[in-house]
């Protein structure tokens, strides 16, 4: 009965806790948002950084850079020359080294050319058929495959340019069309990360894509040779081994041709042998000025921390409004508690305690805040699913509405922890009532 | 049995006392119908205060049904409430967005007698007795002022009290409807053998109580 008195008197004054509850769910639905958000944010840098340690690239922006290889976000500052894979392929910091290049898309969607070690982490898996091995074979993100239907065998044209991660692009370009045909090969599992909305094929790929034919099987002979001979003078041999068939498979026949084909190295990702060999290896390719390294979890925290200014705003902003929305409980509660003194001494006149009246009006407002802070987390998840829907989209970035926080948890419990104190004083104001002044 | 031994009600209005009643004795027996008048302020409200345990006498004994409720403690004198008093206001004193079975129920569940399925059962008996049983759904500020004082008369007798407390319940009432609602208290008074006393203005009334007190004879405070 007790209960049904506090809903019957929560549903009688609909606007003034209606207002209270929209106040508190707008003000905790900020807060979650943005704390959410930006700890996927940096969960995805870490996941996505953790397989390499240095990236070599273009001079240039060194976030740039990492945004660029990492998330494949924006445009590459530029191109390297090959000869670093090479280079770097036979250094004894070196335990394996990844050429990228961008310069294609498929209806929006970037093609990045590479090496088939750079699948050999455990971050990818295949849902279905095999990782590319030849040329013009390609492997699917999970979310280009599911989008465009696509299966193993499938046959399509790529399109110059990076695209802009849009059907449309597809249309708009079509007299940029490559003549020759990719075959899917390899459809990889959903990874959250950016590689479900871009497409791999290998590197030689992209440079024939754009017109650099050769010989392959004489140049690849020349440098596995050459490989060969550069192996023997060093004491890491199979690591140097593994590194330089990939050099050898990943320069192909293009040395002829070697200032177009640097056009098609956008970075080279390094993954040292340990710790000291990251450090020797940067310092060793800090000191070259055609080049700049990077190490990517610090630059894209280094890009965190501009955008963590704009979310400490935000948070601060949020925590006004929550306070506001508190002090608008405590209004509430407090003409409540002057209304309802007449209700009071009813209730002390049938026999209800001081107590009673404390816990009803302590009820009250603390349903009015589980109302309120219940409606936030659902509607701050809503938003985070319609925010993540478009940033995996677009940005390849898994967020997902369904990832809840510590800190969220927290967040609520504070907000209601705050109604309850905003509850106490009119709570207790009641409390004191004398129920004789108020009776007819 | 009720008996008031050697009263003093003063109050504290921003430092000055104030003595509202002052009565040497007072008894009133088991089943008894007594009617109190007296002008306004002259005491009869604070009488019904004390008697209910509402408010305790700055000196003397307030004996009801052989408790001393002026050595009960708080909360004991509120339970004593819910299970020995039933109250009837001139103002109806429901709660409007209430149901009329809900408003009934109400003070049972300040007795902490009765299950859920009991009170519910024992509210709509109580509203059949007050010709109201089929109104129970409907919301108290629907209803007429006679109705509104039958719901009234039926959530005071709910918890089966000994006392019932009536303080002008036929105030806000024309004669017609004062002089029904009169004659329900005082049938359903006598057939839950309660005591009663009612507060009236209305002289007409004063034949069908056992007896009626001036409390201006009574309170020497403001003699």
């Amino acid at each position: 009965m007790i209960l049904q008195f506090i809903k019957t008197n929560i549903l009688s004054k609909k606007l003034k806790n209606f207002l209270t509850i929209f106040a508190i769910m707008i003000s905790l639905t900020l807060i979650i948002c943005i704390q959410n958000i930006s700890s996927q944010l940096v969960s995805n840098v870490e996941n996505q950084t953790k397989e390499y340690d240095l990236i070599v690239g273009k001079t240039g922006s060194g976030i740039g850079l990492a945004l660029n290889s990492i998330f494949y976000y924006g445009v590459p500052e530029g191109n390297i020359d090959i000869n670093y894979l090479e280079k770097l392929s036979s250094n004894k910091y070196v335990k394996k080294v990844v050429p990228i290049g961008m310069g294609d898309n498929y209806r929006g969607y970037k093609i990045i050319g590479t090496t088939p070690n750079y699948f050999s982490g455990d971050l990818y898996k295949l849902a279905d058929g095999r990782f590319i091995e030849n040329e013009q074979e390609a492997v699917l993100g999970s979310t280009i495959a599911k989008k465009g239907n696509m299966k193993i065998g499938d046959k399509f044209k790529s399109t110059h340019g990076l695209g802009g991660a849009t059907e449309e692009a597809e249309d708009e370009d079509e007299h940029h069309h490559h003549d020759f045909e990719y075959t899917v090969v390899g459809i990889l599992e959903p990874t959250n990360t950016p590689n479900d909305t871009v497409l791999f094929t290998t590197i030689e790929t992209l440079w024939h894509a754009h017109g650099l034919h050769h010989d392959e099987d004489e140049d690849h002979d020349e440098h596995e040779h050459n490989d060969e001979e550069h192996e023997e003078e060093h004491e890491h041999e199979e690591e140097v081994e593994e590194n330089k068939v990939l050099s050898s498979h990943a320069i192909g026949g293009a040395k002829e041709e070697i200032e177009d084909s640097t056009a098609l190295i956008t970075a080279l990702l390094i993954r040292a042998k340990d710790m000291s060999s990251q450090t020797m290896l940067y310092n060793e390719l800090s000191n070259d000025n055609n080049v700049q390294v990077i190490i990517p979890n610090q630059a894209l925290r280094e890009f965190l921390n501009y955008i963590k200014i704009f979310t400490i705003v935000i948070t601060l902003i949020a925590s006004v409004s929550v306070i506001i929305s508190i002090i608008m409980l405590f209004i509430t509660m407090l003409t409540s508690s002057i209304e309802q003194r007449k209700d009071t001494s009813i209730l002390r006149a049938l026999g209800a305690s001081r107590g009673t009246i404390f816990v009803i009006n302590i009820c009250q407002m603390l349903v009015l805040a589980i109302i309120g802070v219940i409606l936030g987390c659902i509607l701050s998840h809503v938003l985070i699913a319609i925010i993540g829907n478009y940033i995996v989209t677009n940005y390849g970035l898994y967020m997902s509405g369904l990832v809840f926080q510590k800190e969220e948890v927290f967040a609520m419990l504070i907000t209601i922890l705050l109604s309850l104190l905003a509850g106490i004083i009119p709570a207790l104001m009641v409390y004191k009532t004398d129920a004789t002044k108020y009776l007819k | 049995m009720i008996n008031l031994k050697k009263i003093e009600m003063t109050y504290d209005d921003h430092g000055t006392k104030i003595n509202a009643l002052k009565l040497k004795e007072l008894q009133v027996k088991d089943g008894e119908k007594v009617a109190f008048i007296g002008s306004s302020g002259c005491g009869k409200t604070t009488l019904f205060n004390l008697i209910s345990g509402m408010l305790t006498p700055t000196k003397g004994n307030v004996i009801v049904e052989d408790i001393d409720i002026t050595t009960l403690t708080e909360s004991e004198r509120d339970l004593f409430r819910a299970n020995h008093i039933g109250y009837i206001f001139q103002d109806f004193n429901l709660f409007p967005d209430f149901t009329v079975l809900q408003n009934v129920v109400l003070p049972m569940s300040f007795s902490k007698r009765y299950s859920k399925n009991e009170m519910e059962k024992e509210a709509l008996s109580m509203l059949k007795r007050v010709g109201l049983e089929n109104k129970k759904d409907q919301k108290v500020k629907t209803l007429s002022g006679g109705e509104k004082q039958r719901v009234a008369i039926a959530r005071s007798i709910v918890n089966k009290p000994n006392v019932i407390l009536a303080d002008e319940p036929t105030g806000n009432l024309d004669y017609k409807n004062g002089a029904k609602i009169m004659d329900l208290i005082l049938q359903i008074a006598k057939e839950e053998k309660a005591t009663l006393l009612v507060i009236t203005h209305n002289n007409s009334q004063l034949e069908l109580f056992d007896r009626s007190i001036n409390i201006e004879d009574l309170n020497e405070a403001i003699k």
